[in-house]
């Protein structure tokens, strides 16, 4: 399975998957946790689990992991802490590092139980804080409005005495009789004072007028600045309230009300000396408690701030042992319970490096034995890796994205770094837009170091994954633009004078029967003349459809050789012949035909009907062509074409199958006919736990044939409609200049029109706006799509399989990358 | 075509004197001219990057790849508008003047 040259081609980077093989490691119990590090340092092993069957709590290192669970907790508790504090976690300072792990759980675990401490004690002083700050409102409130009670009380009672002294002589008997049944029953008026939430204040009274029957008289005060509530420590708007009331049930109510309202009661006293008693000794215990808390912060800040220095060291630590333990997790435990036994894929270029890890950790930790390496034979499928770098690793995704390859087979990627960027541009064709868009990812390119550290929103963080593409895409819209000759949708005459030139010198007819070519063609991209004119849509449809059909037939006869490619990599030779060569005179029998017809035309100036032609060659082949002669010869060809497009149907449909059964019938004669049970029997056995290692499948003829049928009906069927998917490019690219010449003149040529600046500055404001928004964004966006589907669909189904799976190793690198 | 002898009796004046034979000519030769210099753009670029980045027969042939792949996308997009205007079936009808 391993080697590297499987049929004609010298090796390319990125077109095959790396070789992969699977090793064996036996690993002495005490190397095996630093072998493991090593290994995960070098990041090029992927371990499988070979005890799938056990659940998590049977494993070996089961407890080790728990310890680190509850290590990362305590971590993650400081980072919330911390953030709460407004601090941030240092980059990695190189300070002493705790390289012990027992040593740094002890520690983790003594700062956390300081610092819930702090925590504690804080939360203790910062409520009685509150209560008493709001005690003192209280008091300051009530008090101001007991003494003003207090003080009308007076006046009334010395304008009542004196009113009294006055008509002494009337009212005497009556009156004071009443007054001593008032005080009597005065005395026994109680009061509750305390602050309730502005918003429930209303319910409050409502309530409160209600339970007693208006047996209540409630004041309340507003206060203007909200306050720190004791309980949820969020600050609310409050009233201070003060209840007055009669008798114990009364009494009973109110304090039932007011608990359910979350109405803070507090004490206070009618007498003025004590009031003034009171808030100052509240005051002092502020002021004292503030020290306090300011104290307990300072000391909590400094912890914090301890923490955030090691923080990060801390957290990769703990994130490495888990991930280590995890690892070690996967391997299963020699009979002898002394040696760790792995299993796992690694590229055959990394067989030195992860030996050499191996005898580091052995000597490293003074093991008298040496780890063993080995590489064993399988028939399982290796999972796919491909070495990229940050150039190549986003086009990479967008094949994978779809699929990704099956071991070694043809990577699309390869041609996708060119055809992709390049099909975008075909629809995105405008060098004013596409300078806009490089610059708008030199951006991200120059600021890259930068960018790449710290965390993007969505869009932005796809946009820079793919800035290589997008430069590529942009690098192309400029070529394409020049060659389209639109630069925010205006031609310029950069390469030589226009080729159209008028029929007279009073250029009576421009308008009417049009200009004449009168020099040499005009020689890069589309002759400026036509913008504007009349016949200019006719024209550029007819060139974009075109241009269209013949980069589509180019791109799907790319595919097909590909699969070429691939298999001659296989060494299948009835791929080859039953697949490779049919599809091949399949499609260029009909489209490759096409493509010929339109160059034809092009060269000659014929004014033969392309449609009618590929039309009438279905519909009856011998008939003469009149008018629609091309060339010479061209009934003859296209009745030979016709006939080796018949053919190639069968072709590929009808020998594979036969084929493959009688190669499959042949093999089993030679394999299985001795011992067919003992074989397998030994085979599953020492072809360990999996089920893959039985290489021989069940030959199912008819799912072969029908297999074959689909392929081929897909393939004949995909040959017209992938021709015509292609028209799209034509699609997007009318859309795409039509829309910018439609901002171009109806919003800019508009605004200056009207010889006015506010005017003119308002267009280009609007002109802005709509070239970024629709053009640059929507308009990107749709053409990347269009061209990710040209290339999943119309390209990759002529030879991807895209079954495979990706290579995952073991490495420290993703894991430092990934943040949760 | 447009230009039919009609037309050219009618104007004498025409800037260039329009000629069947040798501007089809001059558009070959055109095309022959500027494909190679789009075959000598793409020789040129991977002598460059066999230069600048040499690492190793496998990365070479992928950049080569890369240079190959891009110049002839280029190329055939040129190729196709070239030959589209090389005889033109329609002319520029300009609009009328406002």
């Amino acid at each position: 399975m391993g080697e590297r040259e499987g049929g004609c081609c010298p090796s390319m980077d990125l077109m095959r998957s790396e070789p992969m093989q699977l090793v064996q490691l036996i690993i002495p119990i005490e190397s095996a946790h630093l072998a493991v590090s090593y290994l995960g340092d070098l990041g090029l092993i992927q371990f499988k689990d070979l005890n799938a069957e056990k659940s998590p709590f049977q494993r070996t290192y089961a407890i080790q992991i728990k310890r680190s669970g509850e290590m990362a907790r305590k971590l993650r508790f400081f980072r919330d802490q911390m953030s709460k504090a407004g601090l941030v976690a240092q980059v990695r300072s190189p300070g002493q590092a705790i390289a012990n792990l027992d040593d740094l759980e002890v520690k983790l675990g003594d700062l956390e139980a300081e610092l819930v401490e702090i925590n504690a004690n804080g939360e203790k002083l910062q409520r009685s804080y509150n209560e008493l700050a709001e005690y003192k409102l209280v008091l300051q409130k009530a008090g101001e409005f007991f003494s003003s009670a207090l003080s009308s009380a007076e006046a009334r009672q010395r304008e009542y005495s004196s009113n009294q002294g006055r008509e002494e002589s009337l009212e005497i008997p009556l009156l004071s009789e009443q007054e001593t049944t008032d005080s009597s029953k005065q005395v026994r008026l109680g009061f509750i004072t305390g602050l309730v939430p502005r918003e429930k204040s209303m319910a409050f009274e409502r309530i409160l007028f209600r339970a007693t029957r208006g047996n209540v008289y409630l004041k309340q005060v507003v206060v203007d600045e909200p306050v720190v509530d004791p309980v949820s420590g969020d600050k609310v708007e409050k009233n201070v309230f003060a209840v007055f009331f009669s008798g114990e049930r009364a009494k009973n109510k109110i304090l039932k009300i007011c608990e359910a309202f979350g109405a803070n009661r507090y004490s206070f006293s009618e007498d003025g000396s004590k009031q003034s008693q009171l808030i100052t000794e509240v005051s002092g215990r502020l002021s004292e408690l503030k020290t306090t808390i300011d104290a307990g912060l300072v000391h909590r800040g400094n912890l914090l701030q301890t923490i955030g220095e090691q923080f990060e060291q801390w957290n990769l630590l703990v994130r490495k042992e888990k991930a280590i333990y995890h690892t070690l997790n996967m391997l299963s435990m020699d009979v002898t319970k002394k040696c760790l036994v792995a299993e796992g894929w690694s590229p055959i270029f990394a067989t030195k490096q992860i030996q050499d890890a191996l005898h580091r950790a052995t000597h490293d930790c003074n093991s008298q034995v040496e780890a063993i390496f080995q590489m064993l034979h399988t028939r399982e499928m290796p999972p796919t890796y491909f070495r990229t770098n940050k150039f190549t690793t986003a086009f990479q995704e967008i094949v994978d994205a779809y699929g990704v390859a099956k071991y070694q087979e043809a990577n699309p990627g390869v041609f996708t770094i060119v055809t992709f960027p390049f099909l975008f541009a075909v629809m995105f064709g405008d060098w004013g837009h596409g300078i806009c868009l490089l610059l708008a990812t030199l951006f991200f390119i120059v600021r890259e170091k930068k960018l790449s550290s710290q965390k993007l929103g969505d869009i932005m963080e796809m946009a820079f994954g793919g800035r290589y593409v997008i430069v590529l895409m942009s690098l192309f819209s400029i070529y394409t633009g020049l060659i389209y000759n639109e630069f925010f949708s205006v031609p310029f005459e950069l390469f030589a004078p226009s080729a159209y030139v008028c029929r007279d010198a009073t250029c009576s007819e421009a308008s009417t029967i049009g200009l004449i070519k009168g020099r040499d063609t005009y020689p890069f991209g589309v002759d400026p003349a036509w913008h504007g004119s009349r016949s200019e849509l006719p024209f550029l449809n007819s060139l974009k459809m075109k241009m269209s059909i013949l980069l589509g037939v180019a791109q799907m006869n790319l595919g097909i050789i590909l699969s070429y490619f691939n298999a001659l990599f296989f060494k299948n030779s009835i791929n080859t012949w039953f697949q490779f060569v049919p599809q091949m005179i399949f499609l260029n029998s009909l489209f490759g035909y096409l493509s010929l017809l339109i160059i034809v035309k092009w060269c000659t100036g014929s004014q033969a009907d392309l449609y009618h032609v590929m039309i009438y060659m279905f519909l009856s082949p011998t008939d003469d062509l009149g008018e629609n002669q091309l060339f010479a010869g061209q009934k003859t060809l296209q009745m030979v074409l016709l006939l080796l497009a018949l053919v190639s149907v069968p072709w590929m449909l009808l020998p594979k199958p036969f084929l493959l059964k009688m190669q499959h019938e042949r093999h089993q004669g030679e394999a299985y006919a001795p011992l067919p049970d003992t074989e397998e029997s030994l085979q599953s056995g020492a072809n360990h736990n999996d089920g893959h290692g039985h290489g021989h499948e069940e030959f199912e003829f008819s799912e072969v044939f029908v297999h074959q049928l689909i392929h081929t009906i897909e393939f004949v069927l995909g040959a017209v409609s992938n021709t015509a998917s292609y028209l799209r490019l034509w699609a997007l690219s009318l859309a795409h200049s039509e829309l910018s010449v439609v901002f171009y003149e109806k919003v800019l040529l508009l605004a200056w029109g009207y010889n006015n600046i506010f005017i003119l500055i308002i267009g280009i404001i609007i002109f802005i706006c709509a070239t970024v928004g629709v053009l640059l964004v929507m308009e990107t966006l749709s053409a990347f799509l269009h061209a990710l589907r040209l290339h999943w669909v119309e390209f990759q189904n002529k030879f991807y399989e895209g079954d495979g799976y990706k290579f995952y190793p073991f490495s420290f690198f993703v894991l430092d990358t990934e943040e949760e | 075509m447009w230009s039919t002898p009609l037309h050219r009796k009618i104007s004498p004046v025409t800037v260039v004197e329009v000629k069947e034979l040798p501007l089809g000519k001059a558009s070959e030769m055109g095309f022959l001219v500027t494909t190679l210099i789009f075959v000598v753009v793409g020789v040129i670029a991977s002598l460059l990057t066999r230069i600048c980045c040499n690492k190793g027969p496998s990365t070479n042939l992928l950049l080569l790849t890369l240079i190959i792949t891009a110049t002839v996308c280029c190329w055939m997009m040129w190729a196709i508008v070239y030959l589209a205007q090389m005889n033109p079936l329609i002319v520029p009808i300009l609009n009328e003047v406002e």
